[in-house]
């Protein structure tokens, strides 16, 4: 009797990890596909010229907002766990929590409503810096929770070392324990980097309230001015139906291959693959 | 002499020494007033519409939108964490799959950091190919896939491996797969579990691409989908942000999703650290 | 080479045993055979393969990939490495008590009775019954039966060697295969520790990878001196103690670091 369940539970277990192991594949496949299918049809969603203008804002927009977001998430995240007092620290880790709650679209309403409201007619710059601001933030409070994590990895002899030594908090959390994870911070770097492609809810948001205040046209519909890889697949995977969908493929794999690269090069200057 | 000399305290060597500090507060700083700056600005803008948007049992309500999101989390959720942790269950004990199993592990760490945005578009291509129609709970399908890689990383990040100490110790006294995962590894991991489930919840809670892509929502229109005659609320949100008279209902929308969002985190459930999700939220 | 007894019954009998981690060559053509009922100890330099022995001998390197084992673990005649020997069942032929007692989830009654709860028996009572057996037969019922509701965790670390020993020898097995028992233990509690496996010498065929010579002295019957991967003497434990063939043997004995 018991072995029977124990088979079925090795049989579950064994068929789901086969299943989300499969998933990737399958979608790749599914893209690639219909990529050609899209290409022999001639029906892209943009021009070589858009394709580009895109992409060059994807990796824009995803360098300044991954750079920035380490730099402010990160530094806080190393203030809040070697530095602040406890009681200061509880406030910054609350603080952060509600940051982290807020839905990408909320980023997106607040932001684009500050241009909605106050800026009259918003120049390509000035929607470009709103937009990299917000994701920044956005990567900023993913930067808090994994610097976190990465610095309670750090084991405690090593403090404990350098305190017996006579170093105070600043100087442990600067010169013994940052040095110490150099090279995770490169490797969450390029994860950060990989993440901040993928958001496209947000971005979208800004686009569309950008387009609103510019021309006066209500639509979410905004990549033709302003938009990302993400922000397209958004807007276009949201309204086309049927075989016209097939369009989004050759963006997608884009992304896939541009995220992909990213992680793939973050795991390596991290130093190894930890599991998880 | 010399303990008086221990007393005096110490000025700073280098600039290095006092300048630092204060730049990472400064990262505190800019941080902790974002977050007060978004919750202000969604409470101002918001809170006025709020009470009608509270009251009001249309579309234009919170309370339908609500539905759908109550909706799909519901028929997304245990799909995902049913599979998720199956899967986990498989790759935390090396006997299942033998040899594979390290490759596998890295294989799905790399799955989770494909952007959930490219997995939506692949699902929607792969409808549109077989003609499926776009409907809530076809959405709801298309969600629990996409989150089957966070949710299995997640679970594998709380339930460990049985080449710990503990799984070693169970194995040796001629525990099977099953029992080493389901009366060991599982009971340890005990709250954490529950910890990675909620995240996965949140995520579907405030994920709006999928969902939109999935069911077409500029496609559909701003009614939404049956069986609820609205869609959830983040993609409601979504649709109706660039629209200047409603921004106040949309502000109000905005703040609802996140006190939610934050409940459910708050719950004190969440204790497994999320991994760097590709759709933030 | 001492001269050997002649094993009236062979319980375990390993021929050119093998293990590679990797490149690494952990274990280098070990042969040797344990009479049933018997205490064997293996001692040696840190690294010399004890551990790697013990865990051949149940298999437990099928859990690591990198980990390659080549050559032959026959018990009673039937050999155990082949690809169709049901694991499970071998390990609870041959137990084994790991050097740091990892205690599992639950109270110290669940810990003991777990083996049994494994193999699928729900019923409370003949878990009970299980556990007190396996209590008294080591003559711990007396200090481990009060604690027997408590988390398992939670117990001081003799303790918590104690129950991993009554755990292991609760499934009944034949062979136990001990690993460094009395380590970081006080010489009381280490005494006792002891006690409880001479007890076990009676019933059981033992395997004891010790750094405490004394130990095994007092308790094994055969003694094999590792170093390097291979064994590179055995025999009778008196004889061995106090007439080493090999040189490396002796200056082991006496103290000296070992000769690379």
């Amino acid at each position: 009797m018991i072995n029977v369940a124990e088979r079925l539970f090795e049989t579950g277990a064994r068929t789901c990890a086969i299943l989300v192991v499969a998933i990737a594949p399958t979608a790749i496949a599914a893209l690639v596909i219909a990529s050609a299918l899209a290409l022999v049809r001639g029906t892209p969603l943009v021009d070589a010229a858009g394709f580009f203008q895109l992409g060059g804002a994807t990796l824009g927009l995803a360098l300044v907002s991954a750079t920035i977001g380490l730099i402010v998430g990160g530094g806080a995240g190393l203030y809040t766990m070697e530095i602040a007092t406890p009681g200061l620290r509880q406030g910054i880790r609350a603080l952060a929590g509600a940051l982290h709650a807020v839905p990408a679209v909320g980023f997106g309403i607040v932001a684009g409503g500050g241009l909605l409201y106050a800026v009259h007619k918003p120049t390509a710059i000035v929607v470009f810096g709103v937009a990299a601001a917000t994701l920044a933030i956005n990567i900023g409070s993913i930067a808090f929770v994994q610097m976190r994590r990465e610095l309670a990895s750090v084991p405690a002899g090593l403090r404990e070392a350098a305190a017996a030594a006579g170093a105070d908090s600043a100087t442990i959390a600067l010169d013994v324990v940052l040095p110490s994870l150099r090279k995770r911070i490169a490797g969450l770097w390029w994860s950060l980097l990989a993440t901040a492609m993928g958001e496209g809810v947000a971005l979208q948001v800004i686009f569309a309230a950008a387009l609103a205040r510019v021309s006066g046209v209500v639509s979410p519909h905004a990549s033709s001015a302003y938009g990302t890889f993400a922000t397209l697949l958004l807007e276009q995977g949201a309204t086309l139906r049927g075989t016209a969908l097939f369009a989004l493929a050759p963006v997608a794999l884009t992304l896939l291959g541009m995220t992909v690269a990213a992680v793939l090069i973050g795991r390596r200057a991290a130093g190894h693959v930890p599991w998880p | 002499m010399a303990m008086k000399a221990i007393a005096v305290p110490k000025p700073r060597d280098t600039l290095q020494q006092s300048v630092l500090p204060w730049l990472l507060g400064v990262c505190v700083a800019i941080l902790a007033a974002s977050a007060i700056i978004i919750g202000g600005w969604l409470a101002i803008n918001g809170l006025t519409s709020l009470l009608a948007a509270v009251l009001s049992w249309t579309s234009s309500g919170v309370w339908r939108p609500l539905t759908a999101t109550l909706f799909i989390t519901l028929l997304a959720l245990p799909i995902a964490a049913l599979v998720g942790g199956l899967a986990a269950g498989a790759l935390a004990d090396e006997r299942i799959f033998g040899a594979g199993v390290r490759a596998m592990r890295r294989w799905l760490t790399l799955l989770g950091s494909i952007p959930t945005i490219v997995i939506a578009s692949a699902i929607v291509v792969v409808a549109g190919a077989i003609g499926w129609q776009p409907t809530l709970t076809g959405a709801s399908l298309a969600v629990a896939i996409a989150s089957m890689p966070l949710m299995t990383a997640l679970a594998a990040s709380v339930i460990g491996s049985s080449a710990s100490p503990v799984g070693e110790a169970a194995i040796a006294l001629g525990a099977s797969p099953a029992v080493v995962v389901l009366r060991v590894l599982l009971p340890r991991a005990g709250l954490r579990f529950g910890g990675a489930i909620t995240l996965g919840a949140t995520n579907m809670i405030g994920g709006a691409a999928v969902v939109a892509i999935a069911a077409g929502a500029l496609a559909q229109g701003s009614s939404g989908q049956d069986p609820i005659g609205a869609w959830p609320l983040a993609v409601q949100l979504w649709l109706h942000a660039p629209v200047v008279s409603q921004y106040g209902a949309t502000a109000a929308g905005a703040l609802v999703l996140t006190m939610l969002l934050w409940l459910v985190q708050g719950f004190g459930l969440l204790r497994a650290t999320p991994t760097t999700s590709t759709e933030s939220r | 080479m001492t001269e050997e007894r002649t094993p009236l019954e062979t319980k375990i009998e390993v021929g050119k045993l093998n293990v590679w981690f990797g490149e690494h060559r952990a274990l280098r053509d070990i042969s040797f055979s344990a009479a049933t009922k018997t205490a064997t100890s293996l001692i040696g330099p840190g690294g010399c393969g004890k551990t790697t022995l013990l865990r051949a001998l149940n298999r437990m390197h099928d859990l690591n990939p990198d980990a390659r084992v080549q050559g032959s673990v026959k018990i009673d005649g039937a050999e155990m490495l082949g690809p169709g020997v049901d694991t499970s069942r071998l390990r609870r032929v041959v137990g084994m008590i790991f050097s740091a007692p990892t205690m599992l989830p639950g109270t110290v009654a669940d810990n003991i009775a777990f083996g049994l709860a494994a193999r699928g028996v729900r019923n409370k009572q003949t878990l009970a019954q299980a556990c007190e057996r396996a209590l008294r037969r080591i003559a711990l019922w007396e200090q481990v039966g009060r604690t027997l509701q408590a988390q398992a965790a939670t117990l001081p670390l003799d303790l918590q060697k104690r129950v991993s020993i009554a755990r292991a020898i609760a499934i009944e097995p034949e062979i136990l295969l001990i690993d460094d028992p009395t380590a970081g233990l006080d010489p009381v509690a280490a005494l006792a520790v002891e006690d409880v496996l001479a007890r076990l010498r009676r019933d059981h065929t033992l395997i004891i990878a010790t750094n405490d010579l004394q130990q095994a002295a007092r308790l094994a019957d055969v003694t094999m001196f590792m170093s390097g991967g291979e064994i590179v003497e055995k025999g009778e434990t008196p004889l061995l103690f106090n007439k080493p063939g090999d040189l490396r043997t002796e200056a082991f004995l006496a103290g000296a670091p070992p000769k690379s």
